[in-house]
């Protein structure tokens, strides 16, 4: 038994030096010309742009689908557009913009609809790549089940440190997913002016996970907590996607309906195909900016109504 | 947990552990072990623990009592009460469902309308695998093949053994129960043998086959917008990913049993290198066809009586293996087919003809055996489409579409050059299997190479790919069965 175990330490002796090496070294050419470095900018300006902000929470449906420029012109408040990528899990999301909402912020979170189904509370590459290698001071907002689904994921991670593709020739990775792609607000502009590739519409097919709906109600009492408000909305969402989950859609804006202040609804935000730009959620300009418009009537409404 | 999951690869060792230097006795590493399978099983769904807990006091308890019986009718009577009690529990968690909905469509098609009380019954993992395990003790005590176990303990984890308890191998009470009783030794030579077929086995189930899914899943979803080619190649992709995922999970079952000193039956034995559908029933699914050749073909009377006999004995067999699966049509066709495939070998009494593996100490095979091959696999292909399609129509569409002008066109989707890397991946896989397919399992050579740094650089480059290629945990397709 002793054999073995001396052994099997020899063998993967290699294996744990080669991943501890990886997670020290600094993030790839490849991997630091991603958008989930553009996270960086958008901390940078939840730090520092000035009051009465409009801070938007969310993940790919804001960074890629909104015009916050017309969202400055018309409500007069200074957006931050926080959204990056939708595995980042609302956990996170919220957790890191907990840390710099100020008093008079007006907090609206839009959530994709997957963030209600199982297995989108736990986070995946997405989310390990921007805790190891964009911000490593932000391992401290995942929770303990994040952490135990995040490490099986380490090994892969920390062998794209050794990839000569991360730092030598062509980068394949399509330019609007880049980090230098958005705006002074946050927002996603080159694929404004991008053709349209194809993609397949989404099938929500997971089971409904009550878990983020209790992480928002208390993600609302902290805001409230900080004097500020809370306004929950819904993104733009391709036709045919909606019809595929059309239930399971409705079901989350009926849970939302109980215990929010909504903006808008699902059914509002549907969004032709031909206005779709890769995914689902990502819109064209025209898309963008017609979603930008209903969401300035519906925040104004709310903000109105509050008052 | 799945086996490829990271909860398994942190309960594994913790097992082995207490395994080997924790218990001292026999008894107390079955005591473990069981405890253990039950702590594996309830981790799907806790409920389902009683259902297994009454499944084996069921078998223990008929099984003393056929033995026991005084007359023929009484062993009779506890063989039915058990056979009817187990399929029974089966065929209301399985098969419920498919009856009462068959039963309403043929009724509409009198002109009759009826409501089917349909109920959404969960299946429970591994039933039809346990349900089999104990028939076949009960069979054998019947037959006085074997005596029954007056130990619980170690009939209970004859039943449950976390390796084999979700989907096989079905083993039999002759092989497993006599090594649950024998005092097991630490054996460094199988241990490291065990830990290099998991190995082997995981390459299977997350490079081939959770790989080839990707593509499988996208092509199945919607046969009518793809090409013929393209469909073709969902086939063939399919073929590799049911057989890597089933024969992964058969190897990471038989590598994990035997880092506890129990060695499992053989599932599989490189069944894409068959020259004819004969040969490819005897190397695919093994323990399950062997379960149905000794109870179910043999007493219908096998192949003494006349040809009527052989042939209606053999549909009725994979006619059974088809419905096993699931309550599906596309099941039974997927059995019938196979059974008409079977068909001219019967009758020309050639379905014995390959009993070796082909090519044996070749390192080519002939043209007619590789045309052979060929044949088999591509008739296997058309089979699978049945075994995947959702329903009837669908499987029926997938062939129309295949079937088309667009057969001779170069297949094309979106994704197709990620699936040109799976494509080399299971030709890579292919080279090592052709190579290996005299040993028990590809790569079982490898521990044979006396350098050491060979055979852990072979190790580190499937370990490599692993952690490189790897996918969103997928789980086997043969829970759901």
């Amino acid at each position: 038994m002793k054999r073995l175990f001396y052994y099997l330490g020899c063998f993967l002796l290699p294996f744990v030096l080669v991943f501890l090496v990886g997670i020290l070294l600094p993030p790839t050419p490849r991997a630091a010309d991603t958008s989930l470095f553009t996270s960086l900018k958008k901390d940078s300006l939840l730090k520092n742009v000035p009051s009465r902000r409009l801070i938007l929470v969310g993940g790919s449906n804001l960074m890629f689908s909104l015009n916050s420029q017309i969202l400055k012109d018309s409500l007069h408040l200074n957006p931050v557009n926080t959204g990056v990528h939708a595995l980042l899990t609302l956990q996170y999301m919220l957790e890191n913009t907990i840390q710099y909402v100020q008093p008079g912020d007006v907090v609206v979170l839009i959530p994709e609809y997957e963030h209600f189904f199982k297995d989108y509370d736990i986070g995946t590459d997405e989310l390990l790549r921007t805790v190891l290698d964009v911000n490593k001071s932000k391992i401290k907002l995942l929770n303990v089940a994040q952490v135990y689904h995040l490490l099986p994921l380490v090994p892969r991670f920390a062998l794209t440190k050794f990839k000569p593709t991360e730092y030598f020739g062509t980068n394949t990775n399509p330019p609007q997913y880049r980090r230098n792609t958005i705006n002074q607000y946050g927002d996603e502009t080159l694929h404004w002016t991008l053709k349209r590739p194809y993609f397949a519409p989404y099938k929500i097919t997971a089971e409904y996970n009550p878990v983020n709906v209790e992480m928002i109600k208390e993600f609302q009492r902290k805001v409230e907590e900080k004097k500020a408000s809370f306004i929950v909305s819904f993104p733009a969402y391709q036709d045919s996607s909606y019809d595929n989950s059309a239930a399971k859609v409705e079901m989350v804006e009926a849970v939302l309906k109980q215990k929010f202040v909504l903006a808008g609804s699902a059914k509002r935000y549907r969004t032709v195909d031909s206005l779709m730009f890769d995914t689902p959620y990502h819109l064209v300009k025209t898309g963008v900016d017609r979603r930008t418009e209903m969401l300035v009537e519906d925040l104004r409404e709310t903000l109105n109504a509050e008052r | 947990m799945l086996f490829n999951s990271f909860a398994f690869a942190l309960f594994l060792p913790v097992v082995f552990l207490l395994y080997w230097r924790v218990t001292k006795t026999l008894q107390q590493q079955n005591i473990l072990l069981l405890i253990a399978s039950y702590f594996f099983y309830g981790c799907w769904d806790w409920r389902f623990l009683f259902l297994l807990a009454f499944s084996t006091f069921l078998d223990f308890f008929t099984g003393l009592k056929i033995m026991n019986a005084s007359t023929k009718r009484n062993k009779q009577l506890w063989l039915w009460l058990s056979i009817t009690i187990n399929l029974g529990f089966l065929g209301f968690f399985k098969y419920y469902n498919f009856f009462v909905t068959s039963f309403a469509e043929a009724i509409s098609n009198l002109g009759l309308h009826v409501n089917p009380w349909t109920l959404s019954v969960i299946l429970p993992v591994g039933i039809s695998f346990y349900t089999f395990h104990g028939l076949s003790y009960v069979f054998d005590i019947y037959r006085d093949r074997i005596k029954a176990e007056r130990n619980f303990v170690e009939y209970a984890l004859f039943v449950s053994f976390f390796p084999l308890l979700v989907a096989g191998p079905i083993e039999r009470a002759t092989h497993l129960l006599p090594q649950i009783k024998e005092p097991r030794k630490f054996d460094y030579t199988k241990m490291v043998d065990g830990l290099r077929q998991i190995l082997w086995g995981l390459f299977k189930k997350i490079i081939i086959a959770d790989q080839s899914a990707q593509y499988v899943n996208l092509i199945f979803s919607d046969p009518s917008s793809f090409s013929g080619s393209t469909l073709l190649l969902g086939a063939i992709f399919f073929a590799f990913q049911i057989y890597g995922d089933f024969s992964g999970y058969s190897d990471i079952a038989l590598g994990t049993a035997r880092l506890f000193g129990i060695e499992l039956l053989r599932n599989f034995a490189y069944p894409y290198f068959s020259r004819d559908i004969a040969e490819f029933w005897r190397r695919w699914h093994i323990s399950l066809s062997s379960w149905f050749r000794d109870y179910l073909y043999i007493p219908l009377g096998g192949s003494k009586g006349g040809t009527w006999m052989k042939v209606r004995n053999t549909f009725i067999i994979f006619l059974v293996s088809g419905f096993w699966h699931g309550a599906n049509w596309t099941f039974i066709v997927w059995g019938a087919l196979n059974a008409i495939y079977f068909m001219p070998l019967l009758l020309t009494n050639k379905n014995r003809d390959n009993l070796q593996i082909v090519a044996a100490g070749k390192t080519f095979p002939t043209f007619k055996e590789l045309f052979s091959m060929l044949l088999t696999f591509g008739l296997t292909c058309f089979a699978w489409i049945f075994f995947r399609a959702k329903d009837m129509s669908h499987a029926l569409a997938y062939i129309r579409h295949m079937f088309s002008r667009s057969l001779f066109s170069t297949p094309n989707f979106y994704s197709i050059n990620d699936a040109k890397k799976t494509m080399l991946f299971i030709l890579f896989f292919l080279i090592v299997e052709w190579i290996g397919r005299e040993q028990p399992y590809a790569i079982a050579k490898i521990g044979g190479v006396k350098r050491r740094y060979i055979r852990w650089l072979s190790y580190y480059a499937i370990i490599w790919v692993i952690i490189n290629y790897s996918t969103k945990e997928q789980t086997f397709i043969y829970f759901q069965f």
